[in-house]
Formats: C-alpha cells, sequence, structure tokens
C-alpha cells in the first residue's frame, strides 16, 4: 500500500470510477456531441421562444412542488424508523422502496385502480358522479410522492438512527427542553440528510416524463424532457433536441452547484468525534405518539400499499365471458409461467436476469461509491470537488440524450453479448452511482477524522482501518445504497432497450412487451412477482445493513 | 465469520463474471452459419412476437440464421439507421411504416426491391411505388369501445365532440406516438385547415393524452375511459386470447386512416440475395399468419385464411391515406402545441 503515500496520496483508488465515468457517460455523450453541432442561431432562437419559457417553468415548478410534498411525507416516516422500534418497522422500510423498482406504467396502472374515475375510492363512494382526483397538476405530484418519499424516509432514516447520545444529553443536563436539544443538536446533523434526498427527488421529478403527461391529462403540462424526446427522437433534430438539453443540463447543474455549496457549510458545523461510538437507542411509540403515528401511517401506507396491492390483484382477475364483469381467475398466472405462445422458461428467465443484473449493478455501484467516497472523505483540494462533480453530473443530463449516444455506440460495439451486456451494466452503474455516492460519501464524511487515526495508532494501515473501521461503521448507509441501485436497475427501461442483446429480457422490458402484444393481466402477474421478489432482497439486505446499527 | 460490507461486495462483483462467460460461450454458436441481419422494432423480435417463430422456420427452410437488431420502436430503428447510414451493419428491416416512408426514402437508406410475392399483395397496399419499402402487414386506426359500458359509440369525428362523451375518449400526444400522429392526421384531412377548432371542440371529450399508445390502451383495458385511439384489429386480441368480445371497433363515416408496415433492405448489404430470400419468405402465407397472430393486424397476402377471431376486426368502409411531409408535421405539431397551451 506504499503508493498510498506517494505524490497523489492515495488518488489511485479513482481510477476505477474515472474510467468508468469515461466509458459509461462521457464517451455517448462526446459521441453525441459530434452529431449535434448546431448553429447558434438555433440556441437563440430556442431562447427567445416564449413556449419553451413555459415549458421550463413548469418543469421546475412541478419539481418543486413535488420535492416539498415529498420531503414533507417522508420526514415523520424518517422519525418513527429511525428513533423507534414498532411491529412490522423493517417491513416498512424495506416496502417503502419497491416503487423505485415499479415500472412506470404499472405504477400508472396502479394509480387509476386506487384513484382513478373508475378506481377503488370511486367505486367505494358509490354511484355518485366520480370524484376526479387525477388527470390535474395534483395527480403529478402524487405519484412523484409515491415513487420519491422513499428516498427521504431512508436517507433522513439513517440519519436519524445514527444520531449521537452525548451531545444531545449534553444539551439536556444544560437545561435545555426536548424541543431545544432537538433543533441545537439533532437538526443540524439532519439536515445534509434532508438536504440530500430533497435535491436527488427534485432532480427526479424534473426529469419525470412519461407520469406527467398520463397522469396530468395531457399536453397542458409538458416538461422539457417531453421536448427533448419529441426533437430528438420524432424529429432527427439533433441541434435543437441537444440545444435543449443543455439548458435542462445547466440547471440541473446550478441546483446542483448550490447545493454542494449548502452541504460543505451543513456538515462543517457537525462533524463529530462520538457518533459512531454511541448512538441513542431506539424507543418504542407509546403514549401521546400513538396517535400522530396512526395519523401519519395510515395515509402513508396507503399511498404505498394501495396502488402496490391493486397491480397484485388485478393480476388474479379476467372478463372470460361477454356478459360477465371481472372475477377471480388464476389464467393468467398459468399462462404467465406455462404459455404455449411464449413458452415456460421466458417469465421466470427475466426474473433470474433482473436479479443477476440488478445485484452486479448495485455490487459495482456500491464498490465504486465507497471508493470514491473514501477519497474525498479523506483529502481535500481541488481534485475532491472535480470527481464530487464528476460523479454527480449524470444525474443532470437528459436520458433521452444519454440514449442516444447508447444508440450511436452500439455500432461500434462488437456485436458480442458478453460486451453489450457489460455496457448494460456499466450504464446502470453510471445511473445509479450519484445516489449511491451521495448517501454512502455522507456518512464517511460524518464519521470522525480521529477514529481511523486512532486505528492507524494502533497499527493499522489507512486501507485496512478503512476496510476495518469505516466501512463497517457506514453499513446501513452502503446498503441503502446497494438497495437504491438494485432497485434502479431492476426497474430502468431506456437503456435497457437500447442495450440488451435481443434475447436478454428483463422484467421490466417483459412487462412492456407484454402489455405491448395486449396483455395487461399478464404484465401485472409478471409486476406482482417483481414486487415480491424485490420485498424480500430488500429485507434480506436490510438486515445486513442493521446488523452493525 | 459475519460478512463484512467488502465481503458482500466482492461476492456481488463475482457473481457478475459466471454471467458474461456463459454469455460469451453462447456467442460463439452464432457465429458458425451463415447469417443475416434484420432490424426491426422490439415488439417484433420479442418472444412475444412474430420473430423467434419466424427465424426458426427460415432456418429450417433454408439454412439462414437471422439475427435480430432490435434497439426500440420503429422510429428508433429508423434513426439508427440514419445514424450508420455511412457504414450499415444491418441487411434488411422490418417495421417501417408508410408514415416513415417519406423520411426513409429522403435518408437514401434503402435499396429497390421488387419481390414477386407482391402478387399476392392488394394494390392498395403497394404504399411505396418505388419499392423501397414493400408491406408485410396493415390495419387501420380507429376507436376502439367498450361496449359493456358504451351503448351507442360515435360514428363520426364530429359525434366524438358530444356531450355524452365528456372524459370518455384516451388519446396519444402526436410528439411522441404513432397512433397519434396518424389521429392528428386524420382529424387535419377530414377538417382541412379546420382542424384546429375541431380539436377545441374534442377538448372536453378527452380524459388524457399519453405518450405512447401501451399506456393509453392500458387505461382503457382497465375501465377508466369507455374509448381509446386504437387499431381496428385490437378486438382481435380479446377474442382470440381471453374468449371476449366485449371490445369492438367503430367505423368511421369520415373513414379511418390506413397504417401499413413494411419492410426493405438496406443500401450496402453484403448478403443482397439472403435478404431477397427472406423478403420473400416474410411475404408466404406461413410468416403471414404468424404475422397476423403476433402483430393483431391483417396479413398483407390477400390468400391467408384467417381464423374466426378475425371476424371482430374493423373492415371499414372507406379507408383513408393519411401521408405528410415531415416538414408538415412539423408545424402541424406545433400547432398543435398551441390549441393546448391555452
Amino acid at each position: 500500500m506504499r503508493y498510498l503515500n506517494g505524490k497523489l496520496d492515495g488518488a489511485g483508488v479513482l481510477i476505477w470510477p474515472v474510467l468508468l465515468w469515461i466509458t459509461a457517460f462521457a464517451l455517448p455523450l462526446i459521441s453525441v456531441a459530434f452529431k449535434a453541432a448546431g448553429s447558434a442561431a438555433e440556441l437563440t432562437g430556442l431562447i427567445q421562444s416564449p413556449y419553451y419559457w413555459g415549458v421550463l417553468g413548469f418543469s421546475l415548478k412541478q419539481a418543486a412542488l413535488s420535492t416539498l410534498f415529498s420531503v414533507l411525507l417522508g420526514l415523520p416516516g424518517a422519525y418513527f424508523i429511525g428513533r423507534h422500534h414498532f411491529p412490522g418497522r423493517k417491513l416498512l422500510r424495506s416496502i417503502s422502496t419497491v416503487p423505485f423498482v415499479l415500472p412506470s406504467i404499472l405504477a400508472v396502472l396502479g394509480f387509476i385502480l386506487v384513484f382513478g374515475n373508475s378506481g377503488l375510492i370511486n367505486s367505494l363512494r358509490g354511484n355518485k358522479e366520480p370524484w376526479k382526483i387525477l388527470y390535474s397538476l395534483r395527480a403529478i405530484i402524487m405519484a412523484h410522492m409515491f415513487y420519491n418519499f422513499p428516498l427521504t424516509l431512508r436517507i433522513v432514516g439513517d440519519a436519524w438512527h445514527s444520531l449521537p447520545q452525548s451531545k444531545y444529553d449534553a444539551a439536556r443536563s444544560l437545561g435545555a427542553g426536548p424541543v431545544k436539544a432537538f433543533f441545537t443538536v439533532d437538526f443540524p446533523r439532519l439536515a445534509p440528510a434532508i438536504l440530500t434526498s430533497a435535491v436527488i427527488t427534485f432532480l427526479y421529478c424534473f426529469m419525470s416524463f412519461a407520469i406527467i403527461l398520463v397522469l396530468g391529462g395531457g399536453p397542458r403540462f409538458t416538461t422539457l424532457e417531453v421536448e427533448i424526446y419529441r426533437l430528438i427522437k420524432y424529429q432527427l433534430d439533433f441541434s435543437r433536441g441537444s440545444g435543449l438539453a443543455i439548458v435542462e443540463s445547466i440547471t440541473a447543474l446550478g441546483l446542483l452547484a448550490v447545493y454542494a455549496g449548502i452541504d460543505t457549510v451543513l456538515r462543517r458545523r457537525t462533524a463529530d468525534d462520538d457518533n459512531a461510538v454511541k448512538i441513542r437507542t431506539p424507543g418504542t411509540i407509546s403514549g401521546w405518539k400513538i396517535l400522530p403515528a396512526i395519523l401519519y401511517l395510515i395515509p402513508a401506507l396507503f399511498l404505498i400499499f394501495a396502488p402496490l396491492i391493486s397491480i397484485m390483484a388485478y393480476s388474479f382477475l379476467t372478463r372470460a365471458t361477454r356478459a360477465s364483469g371481472l372475477h377471480f381467475s388464476l389464467s393468467h398466472w398459468i399462462s404467465l409461467f406455462g404459455s404455449t405462445r411464449v413458452g415456460i422458461s421466458v417469465p421466470l428467465k427475466s426474473v433470474m436476469r433482473t436479479f443477476i443484473l440488478g445485484i452486479s449493478v448495485a455490487g459495482i455501484t456500491t464498490f465504486t461509491a465507497a471508493m470514491a467516497g473514501w477519497y474525498t472523505a479523506h483529502r481535500k483540494g481541488s481534485l475532491v470537488r472535480l470527481i464530487e462533480s464528476m460523479l454527480f453530473v449524470p444525474m443532470g443530463v437528459s436520458t433521452v440524450i444519454l440514449g442516444l449516444g447508447y444508440l450511436i455506440l452500439t455500432n461500434s460495439i462488437p456485436g458480442g453479448k458478453t460486451v453489450r451486456l457489460a455496457a448494460l451494466t456499466a450504464a446502470h452503474t453510471v445511473m445509479a452511482l450519484p445516489f449511491a455516492y451521495r448517501i454512502i460519501s455522507g456518512r464517511l464524511k460524518l464519521i470522525s477524522q480521529r477514529i481511523p487515526q486512532a486505528a492507524r495508532a494502533a497499527g493499522a494501515g489507512p486501507l485496512k482501518s478503512f476496510f476495518s473501521v469505516e466501512l463497517p461503521l457506514a453499513r446501513g448507509a452502503l446498503v441503502t445504497a446497494a438497495v437504491f441501485s438494485l432497485a434502479l436497475s431492476a426497474g430502468e427501461l431506456n437503456a435497457t432497450i437500447i442495450l440488451a442483446p435481443s434475447d436478454f429480457t428483463t422484467i421490466t422490458l417483459a412487462v412492456y412487451r407484454m402489455i405491448g402484444s395486449y396483455d395487461l393481466f399478464g404484465a401485472c402477474a409478471l409486476g406482482t412477482v417483481l414486487i415480491v421478489i424485490s420485498i424480500i432482497s430488500f429485507l434480506t439486505l436490510d438486515k445486513y445493513g442493521e446488523q452493525t446499527l | 465469520m459475519k460478512p463484512t460490507p467488502i465481503s458482500l461486495l466482492t461476492g456481488a462483483v463475482l457473481l457478475l463474471l459466471p454471467s458474461f462467460s456463459l454469455s460469451a460461450a453462447g456467442d460463439t454458436e452464432e457465429e458458425q452459419s451463415k447469417a443475416l441481419n434484420v432490424y426491426c422494432y422490439d415488439s417484433f423480435s420479442s418472444e412475444w412476437g412474430a420473430g423467434p417463430h419466424i427465424a426458426e422456420s427460415f432456418l429450417e427452410q433454408t439454412g439462414i440464421n437471422l439475427i435480430y437488431n432490435a434497439p426500440g420502436d420503429g422510429v428508433t430503428v429508423l434513426n439508427q439507421l440514419i445514424l450508420e447510414k455511412e457504414s450499415p451493419m444491418g441487411d434488411v428491416v422490418v417495421g417501417l411504416d408508410s408514415s416513415l416512408l417519406k423520411r426513409a426514402l429522403d435518408a437514401e437508406i434503402l435499396d429497390i426491391y421488387n419481390s414477386p410475392a407482391l402478387k399476392d399483395v392488394p394494390s392498395e397496399l403497394i404504399f411505396d411505388e418505388t419499392y423501397h419499402l414493400v408491406p408485410y402487414d396493415y390495419g387501420h386506426f380507429a376507436i376502439c369501445y367498450d361496449s359493456e359500458t358504451l351503448k351507442d359509440p360515435p360514428v363520426s369525428l364530429e359525434d366524438l365532440t358530444s356531450e355524452k362523451y365528456s372524459d370518455s375518449l384516451i388519446l396519444m400526444d402526436p410528439r411522441t406516438s404513432t397512433p397519434g400522429l396518424g389521429f392528428l392526421l386524420w382529424t387535419e384531412a377530414v377538417y382541412g385547415d379546420k382542424w384546429p377548432e375541431y380539436w377545441q371542440r374534442l377538448k372536453p371529450s378527452i380524459l388524457t393524452i399519453t405518450q405512447g399508445w401501451s399506456q393509453g390502451y392500458t387505461l382503457f383495458t382497465a375501465g377508466e375511459a369507455s374509448m381509446v385511439l386504437s387499431y381496428g384489429t385490437s378486438p382481435v386480441y380479446h377474442a382470440e386470447y381471453e374468449d371476449s368480445r366485449r371490445f369492438k371497433a367503430s367505423g368511421f363515416s369520415d373513414g379511418n386512416p390506413l397504417q401499413v408496415e413494411g419492410m426493405g433492405i438496406i443500401k450496402g448489404t453484403k448478403n443482397r440475395r439472403e435478404a431477397e430470400l427472406f423478403i420473400d419468405f416474410m411475404l408466404g402465407e406461413e410468416s403471414q399468419k404468424t404475422l397476423a397472430l403476433s402483430n393483431i393486424m391483417f396479413p398483407a397476402n390477400r390468400k391467408v385464411k384467417l381464423p374466426e377471431s378475425f371476424d371482430t376486426a374493423l373492415r371499414p368502409e372507406k379507408s383513408l391515406q393519411i401521408t405528410a411531409a415531415a416538414g408538415d408535421i412539423n408545424s402541424l405539431i406545433n400547432q398543435w402545441t398551441e390549441v393546448f397551451s391555452h
């Protein structure tokens, strides 16, 4: 490990993250840039168009509202999950991540089955004029909450779980009430986590697309991403399309820059010496807390569970005869796993492929993020800032543009399946890396510099102290990062369509193709398989994450 | 020993390796016999499409392997062909429909092939008289409805604007979807310059406008609305695979737009003879039947005997030809966006 003490001082660990970033992110973008060289006149034309300003304004507005409500809905949950033991806590934590895995078409279906004009809520109200919940800005925000509040729930929940005991005790013994102690001691330590989840949520909603069109009720609600998609894909207008994409990226990256600044200030004030040594033991929900817990948990659980359960229930229904309505049937399940049309192995194999791919992505992403996180937590200077921004940029780039890059590159990729699978894994990894890096590095930075120093004084090298002391302390964050990476990979569609070898059908691809060939019930059955396996995997992963906590 | 995070990570990375080496083993087999590279949309090559079945019988009869490259929908396939025009990797393309013809011709990516098998194809389906693209199946855009919830379906575009259909129609966005664009062109074909006024009248009937056909049809089958923009052949699926006849397609007095799907030989192919064999094979009765039942479209070959489920398909009295130049489409769509931004 001598090179670690050399001139670059440990920068060797960065070789792998940088290499990955260049191949799976920079290369496709450069190849688009070669096709897209547009004239300045076209760009000014875009900038002067009131229509596009309106679209940008709406993109920002819906993202800001969605973020606000997602974080507000997530915070009480983070508190309950981080500070308390209650029955079903682990299950809630794991299940809340499932929406992330869900292909957007099934999420939309789940939503209309519950909130639609002829959905669950309206059918419970009987024969009255349907209560129009969807097809409005409200519906867009609700769907974004469904997808994104788990980010706050888990990221802030993890932070809440690892708050230091002694500072709080000190504040209390100096006479501060619980409220004051919370705002002087706990809140500053939670703020970076809240900010992180808010920024990730915002960027996700800012780039959102399919859900906005269908649940918003049409082109009244158009985001920049819709227009980029139209220009690039349907009009092959690379210069105007990438012009808009540049506007989108500049907006997103500007926000990220502001975020990075605030984040540094917040963290500087709260580096703890002892947070890793003793954390507060979670309590139970009792006394006055029961009422707010119920008031919060019931609607929150309804928002996550009702759409998921509807999809599962739908797979057991059928409308066999002309006259009758829907009734219970196993026929879609039987045909899913024993279809003469497709053959028995396809759906089963798609489950295996999704998870082999997802676990690989989760492993590589977490590993890469941990390496980069080690460097940025222990070093200072311009290289650290460069690495931090490099790892964040993929969140600010339109997936339509990235997809176009992959489409151009696939010509140069020799037809081999192995190469294509590697490219797919790399693409998913780059998409998951910003999340994973944020989650992991946030935790590593909070672990005091003195702990590894102490370990080194006891004879451990810097890497050894990293592996034996720091990483185990960051275990919760590592697992959360892995869970999100796995979920992201399993639910990703755009890059998968382009890069996956033609017989490498993942669950998400299968769901889309089944719906594309009219088989909606079968798609729900496969979606149910996806939901159940995800819950099991997340529960298992989370179990490891909690062992040391 | 308790698993440490690092051992978990290493384990995950190791898991990846066998999966790659397994697939690498699969690769070598493909290279052995003669092969033809077919570019197609993904629903053709997928396990639910006609592709795998056709590849199997083509190999049996000719000894030629078909290798599918499916980067997405038809528009994406065309984009990829244009992007790699200088050094084409494919031999044949399947799935460029009549609405993409002008762009495909302008890009000069196809070669002419007047297949002898076209003798069994009705002349009104030959949408490209230069024979760069030849038809293999077709259908009509139509408003499909649920006969259980809608007893008096509309019979014209104007009917759709009626108050009784308030919030009951699902359409697709012409900016992002082929049927969506088809519907916009349909209204233009019927109303001429007055189509923006028609859309203003139509607005109250529209429940929502989706990005693509799949989402729209999903909402419709889930019972969210009683009408959806789809194909005249859509009821066939429910009759053939679900034994249900409740979904129907309505023939409009204005006529229904014809959509023809075509295939062609990619310019620059080194396997011209095999490519011709493939196109003839696709027009043969066996493949045509497979295509009809997988794509749920009418086969181009008039000799094919169709199953009874095809009785539910719409055979409109009047068939509309809707083709427009790329430039016109852009300005149409811009105008359409205007209609909705107020």
